[in-house]
């Protein structure tokens, strides 16, 4: 099956339930019973289902609890069905009392939060891979110390092959904090390429101030900068992917528990109803 | 500091084959053919004939209906007959419901989740007691214990059986080309069967003539007539037609059997010089003076583009080439040539059949709207029906890899891919980085992933360094122990940690770099030392596909987003669907 085809079914499964719980709440609506109870219900044990994709995560060794894949499917669709609960649940308005309004808007983060997932898990791999070599994410910090060394012996060999500190203070100047950590976060994820258009332009403006044999070690400069950039363009958007679920996974854990703390009140003062 | 502990460093024959070869047994079988006729002289002191009986061989008794060997199980031994008779099944040999199962030793379903706490905090620790235990390490079961075939007379007709007498050798062909059993073989009444560990054949096989020639006889008289009759357009044929066939089929090798000793050389080169020292098989334009039949290894098709060569597809055991250009010239009475080129990949053992033979004897018995469409006909591309049941193991022969990339084909087919029977194969475009896949393998491997998520891509495909259970696993070839070998369950290529001796031998030869040599430590995580030179001891590992666990391998399970798929290589339809998701 293509994922079109893949993604074609699930919309229509999806579409298919959420016509399914509009039904069963009118229907529970026209008998006079207060929907919000049964949305509620919904809304808890979808959450609970939502929330186990991470236990299956750690039991892959597990072959009849089905494929991570699939689960990943079930937790998106699920997960778009319980926007749709949690609207109608809402009864499509701002909830009063500070309980609720903090249980709301911390599902806006976990659903936003999983939506974004949703969005950057298709967006970033494609990108990734038009860009350098692939790169393990543990590694790069050895990676970096490795461009790092090589750059400073760069230097050095421009200081007593040229007799010359432009190199040097070039570096010292513009490089330094370049090379000692991943840098230009933001332009990588934002797909910008200033920063370093900005430090090829002050090699640019160096060369005027440089003999051949000097340029030699610029060129071979540069051509580390540029290396380093792809392996900070890796680390952004590689960090982004993992980062994301430290705030998914947590926020989760938290709906759950004011979700229980909101059940519990609720019953309690639900006056017999 | 605690001291650390020593061991003996593994040598070869610490495990050997079987702990009941006693002196009596060995001088005994020394004294009967084909032993008795090997000049001891012959091998150096250190692998003498004496020590292989010793160490590489196993005697086994069967009693009458016992199963020897089983069609299909993969084994890296061969037999010889001492006392007794042995009956060979002849295709289409017995139903799978007669041949029993051997026992699993998968983990049970607590095992496998219990692995979550009772994993070692430490990498490749190893317990050692476990070493040097002088294990049993032979193929077939204990004594009392073996495989029965209920009712011999009834399941078999012996018409259909070949009987092997004392001095006769079986099982060669499995041992020697690392690829399934293709019969049954059973004891005709209390039989002795000596069982010669692969090892062991290699090493008399360098040193005693007869005994090569004999076996390469045997090994080309046996797989000829059973590879004819196992493809499809000779299955129909009576027995006589067969062998006048086989009586007439030439035998043709291409390339290096050793081919992985010059891979990493051959893949740093161009792909004009890659193609360039492809040995032809047939080349495009070429009168088709026979039917090409792949017996073993790989072939490239190509055909010429300009100045260079387009790869059409690729094609392995059990498929034909110039099937169509026969059928059309005997058709048509026409001199078409062949319409591509066919290049060896590695090596190719290759049967030609003369066109003369087909036409005599083929051709008129294969109804006419069964034969492929005349070539200019514009469908030629499509499978016709005498092939679309090719060899089960077949990659086919008619069909063109449209529906996979060139430039992908073409990569597969350099880097030797295809020789994979479970490839690693990774869509970039999906996978997050997530690494779920490395965690899994871990978490069925003592906290030890047996694979690295990197290797070489093309576009958004790679391959990762993970073992691929090559068609032709090349690692096996130099381990003097057997501890790498094809699981008698599924074919996987597995190293027996017990008897790796850590020589590094299958991580050198493996072609794709996916054998790691690992360090080892005791449970308190200190490195194990050797006793004599105070080095640490080495242990080979890769991925065994989570052999022990249930349900295969956990990596292609726990990816989230359908990136990371093991790609039988020869599959090219699912591969083509994979691709093309």
């Amino acid at each position: 099956m293509t994922f079109a085809a893949r993604r074609n079914r699930n919309i229509l499964i999806t579409i298919f339930f959420g016509v399914v719980l509009l039904t069963i709440t009118s229907v529970y609506d026209v008998s006079m019973y207060q929907v919000s109870f049964l949305t509620g219900w919904f809304l808890l044990i979808s959450m609970l289902l939502l929330a186990i994709y991470g236990a299956r995560k750690k039991l892959s060794m597990l072959p009849s609890i089905g494929r991570a894949a699939t689960w990943v499917q079930f937790h998106v669709y699920l997960g778009f069905l319980c926007i749709g609960l949690f609207l109608i649940h809402i009864e499509f308005r701002v909830p009063d009392g500070w309980l609720e309004v903090l249980l709301a808007f911390l599902f806006v983060l976990v659903a936003g939060s999983g939506v974004f997932g949703i969005i950057i898990s298709r967006g970033l791999p494609q990108k990734l891979t038009r860009k350098g070599e692939e790169v393990i994410f543990e590694r790069i910090p050895q990676f970096n110390r490795e461009l790092r060394l090589e750059a400073e012996n760069i230097i050095v060999r421009s200081v007593t092959e040229t007799n010359s500190t432009t190199i040097h203070n070039f570096y010292a100047d513009h490089l330094r904090a370049f090379f000692e950590r991943p840098r230009h976060f933001l332009d990588h994820i934002t797909g910008s390429n200033h920063g370093l258009f900005t430090l090829q332009t002050e090699f640019d403006n160096m060369q005027r101030y440089l003999n051949d044999k000097e340029k030699e070690f610029s060129d071979m400069l540069l051509e580390l900068v540029i290396k380093k950039d792809e392996l900070d363009y890796h680390h952004s958007l590689q960090g982004v992917l993992k980062g994301w679920l430290f705030i998914h996974i947590p926020l989760i854990y938290s709906l759950l528990l004011f979700a229980v703390v909101h059940l519990v009140l609720v019953y309690a003062f639900s006056g017999g109803l | 500091m605690a001291e650390a502990t020593r061991i003996q460093r593994p040598q070869r024959w610490d495990n050997p084959f079987s702990t009941e070869m006693d002196e009596a047994s060995v001088e005994r079988i020394l004294d009967v053919e084909p032993f008795s006729t090997m000049d001891p002289v012959k091998f150096p002191e250190s692998t003498s004939l004496h020590d292989i009986v010793q160490n590489d061989t196993c005697l086994h008794t069967f009693q009458r209906g016992d199963i020897v060997v089983r069609d299909g199980d993969y084994g890296t031994s061969a037999f010889i007959v001492i006392s007794g008779h042995v009956r060979v099944c002849l295709p289409p040999g017995l139903p799978a419901s007669v041949l029993g199962q051997e026992e699993s030793e998968e983990k049970s379903y607590w095992g496998a989740f219990s692995q979550l706490w009772e994993n070692a905090g430490l990498p490749e620790t190893r317990d050692v007691s476990r070493y040097g235990k002088g294990r049993e390490n032979s193929s077939t079961k204990a004594k009392g214990t073996n495989i029965f075939l209920q009712g011999v007379p009834h399941v078999l007709d012996e018409d259909r059986t070949v009987l092997l007498g004392p001095g006769e050798m079986f099982g060669e062909i499995a041992a020697l080309a690392r690829s399934p059993r293709m019969s049954t073989i059973y004891a005709d009444g209390e039989t002795e069967v000596l069982e010669v560990r692969w090892q062991g054949i290699r090493d008399i096989r360098r040193r005693v003539d007869d005994f090569r020639e004999h076996i390469d006889r045997l090994y080309r008289e046996r797989s000829l007539k059973t590879h004819i009759q196992q493809t499809p357009i000779f299955r129909h044929l009576s027995d006589d037609v067969i062998e006048k066939i086989a009586e007439k089929t030439l035998f043709e090798t291409f390339g290096d059997f050793d081919w992985h000793t010059s891979y990493k050389r051959f893949v740093r080169q161009s792909s004009t010089e890659r193609l360039a020292k492809e040995p032809i098989i047939a080349r495009e334009g070429d009168y088709p003076d026979g039917l090409m039949m792949v017996r073993s290894g790989f072939a490239r098709v190509s055909s010429a583009v300009n100045n260079g060569h387009h790869t059409m597809r690729y094609i392995g055991r059990g498929a034909i080439h110039g099937f169509e250009e026969i059928v059309h010239n005997w058709r048509a009475g026409e001199s078409v040539g062949l319409q591509n080129t066919i290049r060896s990949v590695g090596y190719t053992d290759v049967l030609r059949i003369p066109t003369s033979i087909i036409e005599e004897f083929v051709l008129p018995t294969i109804p006419e709207d069964r034969l492929p469409k005349p070539i200019g006909s514009g469908d030629r591309g499509n499978p016709q029906p005498i092939v679309s049941g090719v060899h089960p193991d077949s990659v086919g022969a008619y069909t063109d890899d449209t529906s996979i990339n060139t430039g992908l084909l073409e990569f597969l087919v350099d880097n030797r891919y295809i020789n994979g029977t479970e490839t690693m194969l990774i869509d970039l475009d999906r996978c997050v980085r997530c690494d779920a896949c490395v965690e899994a393998c871990a978490v069925g491997h003592n906290n030890n992933p047996r694979f690295n998520r990197h290797g070489r891509r093309l576009g958004n495909f790679m391959v990762a360094n993970a073992c691929m259970h090559c068609e032709d696993p090349v690692c096996m070839l130099g381990c003097p122990t057997g501890a790498i070998h094809r699981s008698a369950q599924g074919g996987q290529v597995v190293i027996n940690d017990d008897s790796c001796i850590g020589c590094t031998s299958c991580a050198n030869n493996c072609p794709y770099d996916n054998i790691r040599m690992v360090e080892i430590r005791d449970g308190k995580g200190d490195f194990i030392l050797d006793e004599a030179a105070g080095t640490t001891v080495m242990k080979a590992t890769k991925c065994d596909l989570c052999m022990e666990q249930p349900g295969g391998p956990a990596c292609q399970r726990a990816c989230p987003h359908d990136a990371l798929v093991r790609m039988n290589m020869r599959h090219r339809e699912t591969l083509s669907r994979w691709l093309n998701r």
